[in-house]
């Protein structure tokens, strides 16, 4: 009976399978040990950035929808065309509560007419990019690796280790994900964190000639954005998902999704 | 006997799995992967390395003082990059040197406009050639070393004789030429950079009026050509000192500076490119006559609020 060649073959196709799984788990790179080697090994150069957590604030009474801020970016870092880090919505609610989104090229142009049916009651812009959440859906989902979050809470791509599977792109529940179709890799916001590391303010808060846009950092006693985040009533996008976003908004309406 | 070979195969394939996934993750995963957290460590350096491309607007300071000092007024809370895009190339005007062009076409306009009711005035006390003559060097003693001259075209000449030696445009002189022929404006920028000339010709055509004492000329035809000669470093000083002093809640002008010439993008706009269009169109039967002089804020109360309101508190 143990002689059935059939039975051989099944088992060896396991031992196979078995050693395959094996090799692949081999190649998962472990997750690392960031803060273990912290204490570990103090003789390695950290960066500043334990003493760093940002925050982003948008506040809604102010954009008027110039899209300077979205320029602004796609220059910066150089964004594909068709693609937004961030970008504008109008939001036009009639007397019915119909709600009309629109984001025409983003917002990179502005906005022009009407798209609402009946009598508008409440119009308003809303700035979107990369909520910065602290639990993040994106980087768990990522199978490589290749998406993380720094620890000054910037999520960053790394692409040369992306392979585009963009299943990050489907965890995201902002939308603020895209695979950049000129490298086939994911690719969004990274709150500037090539400025701000240096001491900058994002491209978009640069620009933006209302002070809708403001950045700062959580851990700096002075900084106005803790009042801002503490004393004005602020939300987040979406707070049921528990996502817990670092990108606030003031002046938020019930309309907003 | 036979198990053992059984053992051993399973073996040696487990050893070969091994030894290639060993190979593999040496070549396939980087060396700094794990350094700082489940990610590639060059990566963060990577990103932090990038050079930002877009300024703050306090690093204007060091070198542009007095641009800074003169963007003060009303518009100091309105960054420098709202209206000078910057990137990688330093600064440049948003659409090339539109708002420049822009600027400099509207004040040629409006200067040539002036020079020609002084021409006309001077053509309507019956002055010479001569006359003509010391007017142009009259006007030309101005601020903005702006530098006026006139030249005649054909139905001038058929009727009043040449023009003086002096007075002669240039022989081979095609910008002139072409504009007596064609009857249009033109606007070119010349020089070295930093010490530009601006050159604008404005062609005078025949009109109703003109035949009353033109009367060889014809309709449509081209009498004569003014033409404007100015450093642009005086007509860019004119430009932000004008923005300075700008009440921005009232005068139209405060609104044309963003919504003319700056980084409203014209084509965004195309039905306020000319503001008299644009005001005829949206006045209203209830408003009384249509008065072209009409503040924006006449019709528009709601953009205020933002953007301008803040200039206001400021
Ligand atoms: C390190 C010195 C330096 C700094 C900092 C600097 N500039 Fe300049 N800028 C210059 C010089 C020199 C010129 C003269 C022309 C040239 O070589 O570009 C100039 C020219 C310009 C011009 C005229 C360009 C043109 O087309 O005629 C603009 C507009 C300008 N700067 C805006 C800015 C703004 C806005 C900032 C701040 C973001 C800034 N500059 C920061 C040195 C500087
Ligand atoms: C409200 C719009 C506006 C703002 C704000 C503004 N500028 Fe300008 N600036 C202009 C315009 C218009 C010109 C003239 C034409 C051009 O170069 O496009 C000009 C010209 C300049 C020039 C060239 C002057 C020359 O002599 O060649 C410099 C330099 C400059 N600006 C620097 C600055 C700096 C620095 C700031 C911020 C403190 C600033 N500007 C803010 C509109 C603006
Ligand atoms: C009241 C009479 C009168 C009217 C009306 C008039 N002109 Fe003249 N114009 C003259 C006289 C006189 C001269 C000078 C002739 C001379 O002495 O060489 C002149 C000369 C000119 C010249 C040449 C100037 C020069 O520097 O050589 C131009 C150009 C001209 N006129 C354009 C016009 C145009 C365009 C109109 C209509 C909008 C017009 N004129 C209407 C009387 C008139
Ligand atoms: C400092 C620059 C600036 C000034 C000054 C300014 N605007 Fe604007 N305005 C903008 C910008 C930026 C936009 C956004 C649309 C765009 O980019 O064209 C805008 C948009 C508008 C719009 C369109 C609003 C909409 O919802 O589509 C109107 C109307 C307008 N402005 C009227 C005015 C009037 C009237 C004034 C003078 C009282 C004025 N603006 C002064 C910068 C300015
Ligand atoms: C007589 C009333 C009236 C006056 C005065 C007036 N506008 Fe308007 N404006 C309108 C109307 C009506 C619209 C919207 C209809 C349209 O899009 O043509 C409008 C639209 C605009 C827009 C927005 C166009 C868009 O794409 O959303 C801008 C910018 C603007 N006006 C600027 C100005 C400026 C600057 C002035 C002053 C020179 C001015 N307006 C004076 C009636 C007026």
């Amino acid at each position: 009976m143990h002689n059935d060649p059939k039975n051989r073959r099944e088992f060896l196709k396991a031992c196979a399978a078995a050693g395959a799984a094996g090799v692949w788990v081999l190649l998962i790179p472990r997750p690392g040990a960031a803060q273990r080697v912290h204490h570990i090994d103090p003789s390695l150069q950290v960066p500043d950035w334990m003493d760093h957590y940002y925050a982003y604030v948008i506040d809604l009474n102010k954009c008027i929808g110039c899209g300077n801020c979205v320029r602004a970016c796609k220059r910066e870092n150089k964004v594909h065309e068709k693609f937004f880090r961030t970008w504008v919505e109008r939001y036009q609610i009639t007397d019915e509560d119909h709600v009309y989104v629109e984001s025409p090229n983003g917002g990179h142009d502005g906005f022009s007419g009407n798209v609402a049916h009946g009598k508008v009651t409440r119009s308003f812009f809303v700035p979107k990019m990369c909520n910065h959440c602290r639990n993040t859906p994106c980087t768990q989902v990522c199978p490589v690796h290749a998406s993380y979050q720094t620890p000054e809470g910037v999520i960053l791509v790394d692409k040369k280790r992306c392979i585009g599977c963009a299943y990050c792109v489907q965890a995201c529940p902002y939308g603020s994900r895209f695979i950049d179709p000129r490298t086939h890799t994911a690719d969004k916001c990274t709150w500037c964190y090539h400025r701000i590391t240096k001491g900058l303010l994002p491209a978009c808060v640069t620009v933006c000639p209302t002070n809708t846009r403001r950045f700062g950092d959580l851990k700096d006693e002075d900084d106005q954005i803790r009042e801002l985040i503490h004393n004005a009533r602020s939300s987040v996008l979406k707070p049921d998902l528990n996502t817990e976003p670092f990108c606030f908004y003031i002046g938020f309406d019930r309309a907003i999704r | 006997m036979n198990s053992y070979q059984h053992l051993s195969r399973a073996a040696t394939l487990l050893a070969i799995l091994l030894f290639a996934g060993i190979v593999l993750r040496a070549n396939f995963v980087p060396a700094s992967f794990g350094k700082w957290g489940a990610y590639r460590a060059d990566h963060i350096d990577e990103e932090r390395d990038r050079k930002p491309l877009i300024k703050a607007d306090d690093s204007c300071l060091d070198c542009h003082e007095k641009e800074w000092d003169m963007a003060d007024g009303k518009h100091a809370n309105v960054p420098c990059a709202d209206c000078h895009f910057l990137d990688g190339e330093h600064a440049r005007p948003l659409e090339g040197d539109q708002s420049l062009n822009e600027f400099a076409l509207a004040e040629s306009r409006k200067n040539s406009q002036m020079v020609f009711k002084s021409l006309f005035a001077a053509m309507k006390e019956g002055w010479d050639q001569d006359d003509i003559e010391k007017l142009s060097l009259m006007l030309s003693q101005n601020e903005w070393g702006m530098r006026v001259r006139v030249y005649r075209g054909e139905p001038v000449i058929r009727q009043f004789g040449e023009a003086l030696p002096a007075r002669q445009a240039p022989a081979g002189d095609v910008d002139i030429r072409k504009a007596l022929l064609s009857g249009e404006e033109s606007l070119k920028i010349e020089g070295e950079r930093d010490a530009e000339v601006a050159r604008y010709l404005f062609p005078l055509k025949v009109e109703t009026p003109c035949l009353e004492c033109h009367t060889k000329a014809r309709i449509g035809e081209v009498n004569g050509v003014i033409e404007l000669l100015y450093p642009l470093n005086r007509m860019k000083l004119k430009m932000h000192t004008k923005l300075a002093d700008m009440p921005v809640d009232r005068s139209r002008e405060a609104c044309q500076v963003c919504h003319r010439f700056l980084n409203s993008r014209p084509e965004k706009h195309p039905q306020v490119k000319d503001f008299d269009e644009h005001i005829k169109k949206g006045w209203k039967a209830d408003m009384g006559p249509v008065d072209l002089g009409a503040p924006c804020l006449r019709c528009h109360k709601a953009h205020i609020p933002s953007i301008v309101k803040k200039n206001v508190n400021a």
